[in-house]
Order: C-alpha cells, then structure tokens, then sequence
C-alpha cells in the first residue's frame, strides 16, 4: 500500500501531505508535489533497507549515501550478471524507489560536478557534526562510530586467516567505487581506503568514519609520500606494559597506519607527540636520572662547634665590657677638639639667651634611647637652663614617652624645676614627612591660609631659636631638614644623630642647611671632654673602645680562620 | 629597691638575657622575647594612635567643635570609610581614592623637599667649593681648598656615573651593546670607590650604634644585679 509525503527540497525529509513548512528544516512546501511511498518501514526494509536499527539515527545525508552506494553496487552486480536476470529486472527498484531518489540518480548522472555537491554536503555535515556537540543526534553518531570501531577491532582480531582469502577480491571492490566517490576522497586529500581484509565488504559510512577520524589526527601527506621529520612515529613501552609483555603503546603521527602488534590481543593506544614534546620528555628523563644519580655527600660539620665558639667569643666579648665599665679606675676622655660640626653646635647651645624658644623632633626608636641619650643630655642641660618655652613632636611611636622620659632626667640632673617653663606636646605623626610639612607650614606665617581646620592651627606658629632632631636614621633626620630648611630657613636647625645617621647627614651641614651636628658615642665623649664634666660618657667610653677592639680583633681572627680553612676543604672536595 | 622597682627590673633582667641569648644562636627564649616585643609595640602602637590621632583629631572636633570645622572633617571621615569599606571584596575598588590621596600628596611633598631641600642646595655646594673667593679665604690653605671641590666634583660625578644605566649610540659588535660609554665606564669605576667609602662609613656607624646598645644593657644588668645583692 502507498502513502502520500511530501519530500522537502531542502532537506529531504518526509512530511505529511498536508504540511506547510518541513518539519526538519521549517523549509516552505508550498508548490511541493505529493509523493508516493510504501506505507510502512518494514516493507521498505524489506526492499533496500540493509541498515542495522542502531543506523538509524544517522544523519540523513549519511543515510541516503549508503542507500545510494549499495543501490548503485547492486545495480553494477545486476549489470555483470546480464541475461541471467529478466528484462524488467532494471526496472524493478524503479518500482519501489521513491521519485525523489530517481531524482539524485539521475542527478548525479546527468552532471558532471554531482559529486562535487554531495562532498559539499559532507563538509557541511561533518561541520555541523563538529560544532554541535550538545545535540543529541551527534551523540548517537558518536555512539554509532564506538560501535562500528569495535566491531572493526573485532573484525581484525579474530578473522587474521580469512582475510587472507579475501584479499585476492580486494582488487575488484576497490573498482567497484562510484567515481563520485574517489572525488571525495581526493578533495580532502586523503589517501585511498586502507585496504585491510575486510575493505570490500565495508559500506560507505564506514569509510566517512576513517575520512572524519583521518581529519583530525591525520594531516594530508605529501605527494613525494615522505612523511615530515616531526611527524616520525615512534614506538614507545611503557614500563608498566613491559610487565605485562605483549602490551604495547604506539605512537602513531601523520597518516602513517596503525601497526599490528606482535599478538592479536595487543591494544592499540594512539598518542600524539611532536618533536618537541619528544625533546620535553628527553629532558625530563635525564633530569630525573641526574637528580637519582650517586653525589658526593657533603661532610656533615659538628653542629656544637658553631654555638661553642660564638658563646666563648659572647662571653670573652661581654667580660671584657664588664670590666671596663665596672673597674673602678679612673675612665678617661678622649683629648683634642669638636668635629666642626659639633662645635658649632655647642657654640650655639652656649650662647643662647635667656629666654628662649626650642622646638624638639624625637625621631628615634627606643633602641636607640641609650646613645641619643649621651649626645642630647649635655645640649639639653645647657639649653633648657636658658629657656622658656620647649615644645616637642614626634614622629616616632614611642616619641612622647622618650621625650617626657629624657626632658625629666636632664631637668633633675640639671636642677630646672619642673614648672620653671612649659613644655607642650605637639602630638605624633606617624608620617614624618607630613609632620615635617605642617610643622614647617606653621612656623612660616606667610603659608597660613584663612578657615584652616582646627588640626593645622595647632601647629606652632611662633618663631623658634632653634630646632633639636634627635633622629636614629638618615631618613627621617632628612625628611625633618628637608621641609624645615626650606619652608622655614630662618629658624637655625640643629642634629642629635645616631653614629649610624651623621655619615649620611654630613652634607647638610657642609651645605648650611644645618647648624651643627652630634653623631655616635664619639662625639659625645668629645662634648664631655670640652665641657670638662666627669659625667657617664667616660666609662661607656672606655667600654666602647674594649668592644670595637675586640670586636675587630675576632673580625680578623675570623678571616683568618676562613683563609686558612678554605685550601683545606678545597683540597678535600667538599661543596 | 622597692618592690615595683624590683619587679620590673626582674622582668627587664630577664627579657635582656633572652634577648643576648642569640649569640649563642636562635633558640626558644630568644624567640619569645622577640614575639613579645612585637606584640607590645603592636598594641602600643594602636593606642597610640586612637588616643593621640583619632580621637583629638576627629572625634572631639566632630563632637565639640563648630559647624565649620565639622565641615572640614568631612573629608577626612569620607576618606576612613572609604578605606574601611574597602575590606569588604566587593567594595574593595573604594580604597582606592584614599590610597590615591595618601599616594599624591606623600609624592608631592617628598619630591619637594628632595628637590629644595637636597638636589639644589648640595649642587650649589660644589658649585660654590670652585669660587676662587672662597679658595683664598684662609691663607695657605688655597691648594687643599682646590683639592676638596675637584675631590667632592669627582666624587658627585662619578656617583651620578655609576647610576647610569644608558649604553653607546654606535656599537662596533654586539658587546658593545651592553656597555657604557667609554667616559662614563671610567667615572663610574671612580664612583664606585666613593660609594665604597660611603657605605663603609655607614657600616662603622650601624656598628658603633649597636655597640653602644650593648653597653647599655650591660650596664642595666650590672647595676640591677649590684642593687639587688646590696652593693649599692
């Protein structure tokens, strides 16, 4: 029994008689001629359908393909059978072909370029393929190529001794391709079919599942048949397969074929790999082998000696001050004058009027309390004597409470009452720099600016007969004498340093920019030893020279030691 | 000695000895006394500035203080939240006007005090060590005085040399390529003897600082050890 479809032109699909648009591609109909069709699948099936069930999900480009290929197949066996069938034997699948398949055979007779058509829909076929991988017909086609893959191992195991047999037929199913056929395969640049046992009795789809696979992994071969240097292939065993003996991995690159392996059980694992990736893996190899390699062990040095002799050196070095500091002879002062720098400074302190102003920068952590202490104290003594108005900021943390700590102890030492003048706290300011700008704003009355906040009017804005930094680093004294210098160069500014500062803060006074300078221990003694006071600084002083010589007498020892420690484990090859 | 005397003297006994004990190499004790003192400085320093910052500066005027002045510190209290609001991930990109502000104004105050405070007066310095008035100012001294300026010209120039980076125009082969100019090659091996001599100087002072660091302590545990056996 026949049914009416409507057969799109676009797709091919078949529609109710009654559809507007196709159901597949929402192509129009209109103008479509009904066709006529065997009313069910089997009768179908029974005619020209050689597909297995799990095939029919296949695209139907693919789908209609294979029925072509064997239509034709059959139609070149009917042919060579000749007289043996009957006359209307040809025109029996007239019969039950549909009208739109009359329609591409003959199509693809007629015309020349049929074939160039059919590998353009293949191209867009294997591109829908490739970039809808979320659709589910691509899924099934994934699915139908696993199988037909395993069917193929299959195939290839266990019937070695048959395809022997059928390799002397080879030769005629390989003629029997259509001519459309070899086009698509030189259009894509790929080489003929492998022509394995099985060959003659593959369909077409099969083949379109090598061609697609073929794309991916296989780049077209030269025509000289080399294959590129960087496409060798190479063999590579695993040592976990070595075990296993028959197992092997192939790397296989290029178009070049699969390897049999030495048992039919053997598993083919394909893996890509470039010349680099080869040299990669090289280099990793020998690393790994270097670093397992035997090396000479370094001898392991007594671990007690380390700690041993740096508590003898601690223990000779701190005995040493111990008994400088604590011996009860007369300490004596280094002789001679004040650095100029120094000098200056005192003279300065000296003559002071009464009456004066003095602002103080505490810019010094309380590490260094003990020697910004020893410089400050006489100046202090000398100055705050003569003042009536101190006021101090810091930019250091700890800054009030070092400066309420050291204004004390020289008040008592140089017995000024406590309340003989006031002392304001400016504040803290933890960056100096910033500090040093308002500061420096507010001594010169000319940058003040009308409707300021209330934090900057509490900037001193009076004049000053000096300025005292009493600074441990370079950079914060600097950051104090560059703002004040030049945002208030009237105001004489002065430096209470660490050792470690005055090297760097030299230049500022050379230029001028600075009054006078203190720096470090020594020139502390220096003060005293000009003031001509028996004060603390005489037996630090002598303590200070015990420990600098002892300090430089173990620096020596100790390179020394290394230079002659040094040959010795050079001629024994330790690392 | 009273007792609070005796006290805290036991604990800064104690914490000096932990502290020395590093010459005899890293140990436990050195370690908490380390992680104590970073811990108090950390908690010093917080209240530090709540009480002597935040709270003088922003939170008495904000209470106290006129509408004018609350006005001002609109912008201050604008900048806090911003920072703070700025912890949280989402809102992170808010620091960065606060940031923007502390980075500006911290560059610009600190390039011009380097600029007027150092770059032009220590050039004017050596500039001023070749006026021929000032070679002749002090009789006999001429030839040390012309000795000191073309020294501390060498010097300057020499220094500036060595922190030249650039290479020659026109290179023969290629490692002349990497090389300076022949002049300044030899003016920065000139400048790398006065950054030597500079930095050894800097390295005696660093030293002596600490040295009298030492002495200190040495003496803070002598007479805490006298006045507790009763010597003084």
């Amino acid at each position: 029994m026949m049914m009416l479809v409507l057969i799109c032109p676009e797709c091919n699909a078949h529609n109710p008689p009654d559809a507007e648009s196709c159901q597949d591609c929402q192509a129009s109909l209109a103008g479509v001629a009904p066709s006529e069709l065997p009313d069910s699948l089997d009768s179908e099936n029974e005619d020209f359908d050689l597909f297995e069930p799990e095939e029919k999900d296949l695209p139907d480009l693919l789908y209609f393909l294979k029925q072509d290929d064997q239509a034709e197949d059959e139609e070149s066996l009917l042919e060579e059978s000749g007289a043996s069938q009957p006359e209307e034997s040809p025109d029996q699948p007239e019969e039950h072909t549909p009208e739109w398949l009359d329609t591409v055979r003959k199509r693809a007779r007629e015309e020349e370029d049929s074939a160039g058509e059919l590998i353009r829909r293949v191209s867009a076929a294997q591109e829908t393929l490739a970039g809808d991988h979320g659709e589910s017909h691509h899924e099934d086609f994934e699915s139908w190529i696993q199988k037909l893959r395993e069917e193929a191992r299959d195939k290839a195991a266990g019937q070695d001794e048959a395809s022997e047999e059928r390799s002397s037929g080879e030769g005629e199913a390989g003629e029997s391709d259509p001519e459309w056929l070899s086009r698509v395969r030189k259009a894509h640049g790929s080489l003929e079919p492998p022509r394995e046992p099985d060959a003659a009795g593959r369909s077409l789809l099969e083949w379109l599942v090598e061609l697609e696979e073929g794309q991916e992994e296989n780049p077209p071969e030269e025509e000289d048949g080399e294959i590129a240097e960087a496409e060798v292939t190479q063999p590579i065993r695993t040592h976990g397969d070595e075990a296993a003996g028959d197992r092997t991995q192939e790397v296989r690159t290029g178009t070049t074929p699969a390897k049999e392996t030495e048992t039919a059980k053997a598993e083919l694992v394909t893996v890509g790999i470039t010349r680099d990736e080869h040299e990669q893996a090289d280099l990793l190899a020998t690393t790994i082998t270097d670093e397992r390699a035997d090396r000479p062990t370094p001898l392991e040095k007594p671990k007690t000696a380390g700690w041993l002799v740096r508590a003898i050196l601690a223990l000779l070095l701190i005995t040493g001050m111990s008994l400088a500091l604590f011996s009860g002879s007369q300490a004596r002062l280094p002789g001679g004058q004040l650095p100029p720098a120094g000098q200056a400074l005192w003279d300065w302190a000296a003559e002071l009027l009464e009456g004066a102003s003095l602002l103080l920068v505490f810019d010094y952590q309380p590490g260094y309390a003990a020697e910004l202490e020893l410089i400050a104290a006489p100046i202090l003594k000398e100055t705050l004597a003569k003042a009536s108005e101190v006021a101090f900021v810091s930019s250091s943390a700890s800054g009030t409470l070092l400066a309420e700590a050291l204004l004390t102890e020289v008040m008592e030492a140089s017995a000024v009452p406590k309340d003989s003048f006031p002392v304001e706290n400016w504040g803290y300011y933890p960056v100096g720099a910033f500090g040093a700008y308002g500061i420096a704003s507010g001594l010169n009355a000319s940058m003040q600016l009308p409707n300021l906040p209330e934090p900057t009017l509490t900037f001193p804005q009076r004049d000053y007969e000096g300025i005292l930094i009493l600074s441990d680093q370079f950079d914060g004294a600097q950051a104090w004498i560059e703002q004040l210098t030049v945002l208030s160069p009237d105001t004489p500014v002065h430096l209470l340093v660490s050792a470690q500062a005055g090297p760097m803060l030299m230049p500022y006074f050379e230029s001028g920019q600075v009054s006078g300078m203190l720096s470090g221990v020594g020139d502390a003694a220096g003060l005293e030893s000009v003031m001509d006071q028996g004060g603390v600084v005489a037996r630090r002083w002598r303590a200070y020279q015990v420990g600098t010589l002892s300090l430089v007498a173990m620096l020596v020892l100790g390179v020394m030691i290394s230079l002659i420690a040094q040959p010795q484990s050079d001629r024994r090859g330790e690392v | 000695m009273n007792l609070n005397e005796l006290i805290w003297g036991a604990v800064g006994f104690l914490l000096t000895v932990m502290a020395l004990s590093y010459l005899i190499g890293d140990n436990f004790f050195f370690r908490l006394a380390t992680h104590l003192f970073i811990g108090l400085t950390a908690g010093y320093l917080a209240v530090i500035l709540i009480n002597q910052i935040i709270w003088p500066h922003l939170v008495v005027p904000l209470a106290t203080g006129t509408w004018t002045e609350r006005l001002w510190l609109v912008i201050p209290l604008g900048l806090v939240l911003l920072l703070i609001l700025s912890q949280i991930p989402k809102l992170s990109g808010l620091g960065k006007v606060p940031l923007a502000f502390l980075a500006g104004l911290t560059a610009a105050i600190a390039i011009g005090g380097a600029v007027f405070g150092t770059l032009i007066p220590q050039s004017r310095v050596v500039l001023d060590a070749f006026d021929p008035a000032r070679w002749y100012e002090i009789p006999g001294q001429t030839w040390l005085r012309i000795l000191d300026a073309a020294v501390m010209l060498l010097g300057t120039v020499g220094t500036l040399s060595y922190f030249h980076f650039g290479r020659k125009f026109k290179t023969g082969s290629k490692d002349e390529e990497t090389q300076r100019p022949l002049l300044l090659e030899g003016l920065s091996k000139v400048g790398q003897v006065f950054i030597g001599i500079t930095l050894g100087a800097v390295f005696a002072g660093i030293f002596s600082t600490a040295l009298v660091a030492l002495i200190d302590r040495l003496i803070f545990l002598g007479v805490f050890i006298i006045q507790l056996t009763g010597g003084m």
